[in-house]
């Protein structure tokens, strides 16, 4: 059985890109524009892993990783963060968050793809 | 009024905002396009800013004849701004609709491309060099098993050769049954004669030879009977021998021409599978070139994200130097002294919107570079 992966990212090449390695891959994915759009998205769906931009509109990463983390459903969800950003500080607050891992963009498909199976133990 | 007036005006600090951001953003491989927008941009400030030193030191020679211009001044720069801005924006659509674009189509032509070197690479290859080294093998245990019948047939020729020496000698010991009965025979008619000599004492003698010499007659007869009948055997094993030989020969000669045949054809296979193998091998390396390849151009791929982002910033930025132009306008207008801009204060609230490593770094060398990719870090 395959395994479902949310993608939250407001630049939809950055979706496209991130879907077309993980499906290549096998994986199931589920895609989010922003924080606001990506719980909605979480409602009843089994996702297994949740890949997530940190600066976005309506809802950014760090803010959407705290808030699903509140839901008892998705609160051992491991969770990549994806952005531009790479400042220690901005890591710290990821990893407060309850970010498992972080990816700063450019992203290399066999390097993400390495790290989603380390965290889903494959 | 004079002694109040920026010490560094707007054009300055958009010369520095959009300077910074046409460095950062050349860095993240933006078309040329782009890029010479970018440079009408900083163009157009740097004449901005020049004209308002201008401004400023007419402003300087004829005292406080300084209103209109300021007024028009501000109104340029209001008006261009918003544009730039604008445009900017319009811009920072237009290029992350065209990279959402490109990255879907190029998603579909890597499928497409997946899917046709799963299609004619290792899988169908693979099974045809599969199924040609199976029919070797199968091929190999026909000959083998050609070879064992030849080889079987071998004890079965000795039999009948062996056979073919008992009936001569049965043929000889019906010859020897024959000339025993002969003698017998002759025997018989010497007692027959010394029976008839001796007259009447003979006559039980002569009958006693009489009967042996029936029996001797019976035989002979029946010693001829078996020659015939071994002779008539012998002729049949020696038609049978000469068969047998003969289909031996055959099938010795087919077994050779079968093995000749079947190693040129393996042979055939073998060159067959070879060269599969070989455009096998060769599909493998391709397929694994164009994964690569992929993986290098998904990286290439985010540049629109990232010049997306450093965009945003500078509109940003723009929008918020247009709103303190407005309150300077505003301040100007109720004849309040209008406050100088900070350039350093600016510069560090306009980094707080910073979200790529190479908008700090915008006028070091290393942003020139292309962007690398990094490994993932967990916590």
């Amino acid at each position: 059985m395959s395994k479902t992966v949310l993608v939250v990212d407001d630049s939809s090449s950055m979706r496209n890109l991130v879907s077309m390695t993980l499906t290549d891959d096998g994986f199931e994915v589920i895609e989010a524009c922003d924080g606001r759009d990506a719980l909605q998205k979480l409602s009843g769906q089994k996702i297994h892993l949740v890949i997530s931009d940190v600066n976005m509109p309506n809802m950014d990463g760090i803010t959407f990783v705290t808030e699903m983390k509140k839901l008892p459903a998705y609160k051992f969800v491991p969770v990549v963060m994806l952005t531009t950003e790479g400042s220690d500080e901005k890591k710290k607050a990821g990893q407060a968050a309850g970010a498992k891992a972080w990816v700063v963009k450019p992203f290399q498909p066999a390097q993400l793809l390495a790290g989603v199976r380390k965290l889903l133990m494959m | 009024m004079n002694a109040k007036l920026m010490p560094v005006g707007p054009g300055a600090v958009v010369v520095a905002v959009i300077g910074s951001a046409m460095l950062a953003a050349t860095a993240t491989s933006l078309g040329l396009v782009h890029v010479a927008m970018m440079l009408g941009l900083v163009l157009l400030a740097a004449a901005a800013s020049f004209w308002e030193r201008k401004g400023i030191c007419a402003t300087l020679a004829v005292g406080g004849a300084t209103a209109p211009y300021t007024h028009s001044l501000h109104d340029v720069s209001d008006a261009s701004m918003t544009r730039w801005s604008q445009h900017i924006d319009m811009v920072r659509r237009q290029t992350e609709t065209a990279g959402s674009e490109l990255t879907r189509d190029f998603a579909a032509i890597r499928g497409q491309l997946r899917e046709m070197l799963d299609s004619v690479g290792t899988d169908s290859q693979g099974g045809v060099v599969a199924v040609l080294d199976n029919s070797q093998s199968d091929l190999k245990g026909m000959l083998d098993q050609l070879n064992k019948a030849l080889e079987d047939q071998k004890p079965m020729l000795r039999e009948v050769e062996g056979l073919v020496k008992v009936t001569d000698d049965l043929k000889q010991m019906a010859t020897a049954v024959g000339d025993i009965a002969r003698q017998t025979n002759l025997l018989a008619i010497n007692a027959a004669i010394e029976a008839a000599r001796a007259g009447e004492s003979g006559r039980g003698f002569a009958v006693v030879a009489a009967e042996v010499r029936r029996l001797s007659a019976e035989s002979g007869s029946l010693g001829k009977r078996i020659k015939d009948n071994v002779e008539a055997v012998n002729i049949a094993m020696a038609k049978t021998l000469a068969t047998a030989r003969q289909m031996s020969a055959q099938n010795e000669t087919l077994t050779s021409t079968s093995e000749v045949t079947i190693k040129a054809v393996l042979e055939r296979f073998g060159d067959v599978a070879n060269g599969l193998s070989a455009s096998t091998q060769h599909m493998t390396d391709v397929s694994e070139d164009v994964r690569k390849k992929v993986g290098e151009v998904v990286v290439q791929l985010q540049f629109q994200d990232r010049t997306s982002q450093i965009l945003a910033a500078v509109c940003t930025d723009i929008e918020r130097l247009i709103e303190r132009m407005r309150g300077q306008e505003e301040r100007l207008a109720r004849g309040e002294a209008l406050e100088p801009f900070d350039v350093q204060a600016w510069i560090a609230e306009l980094e707080k919107t910073y979200t790529t490593m190479e908008q700090f770094d915008a006028e070091h060398p290393s942003a020139q570079a292309p962007v690398e990719s990094t490994e993932m870090t967990f916590f």
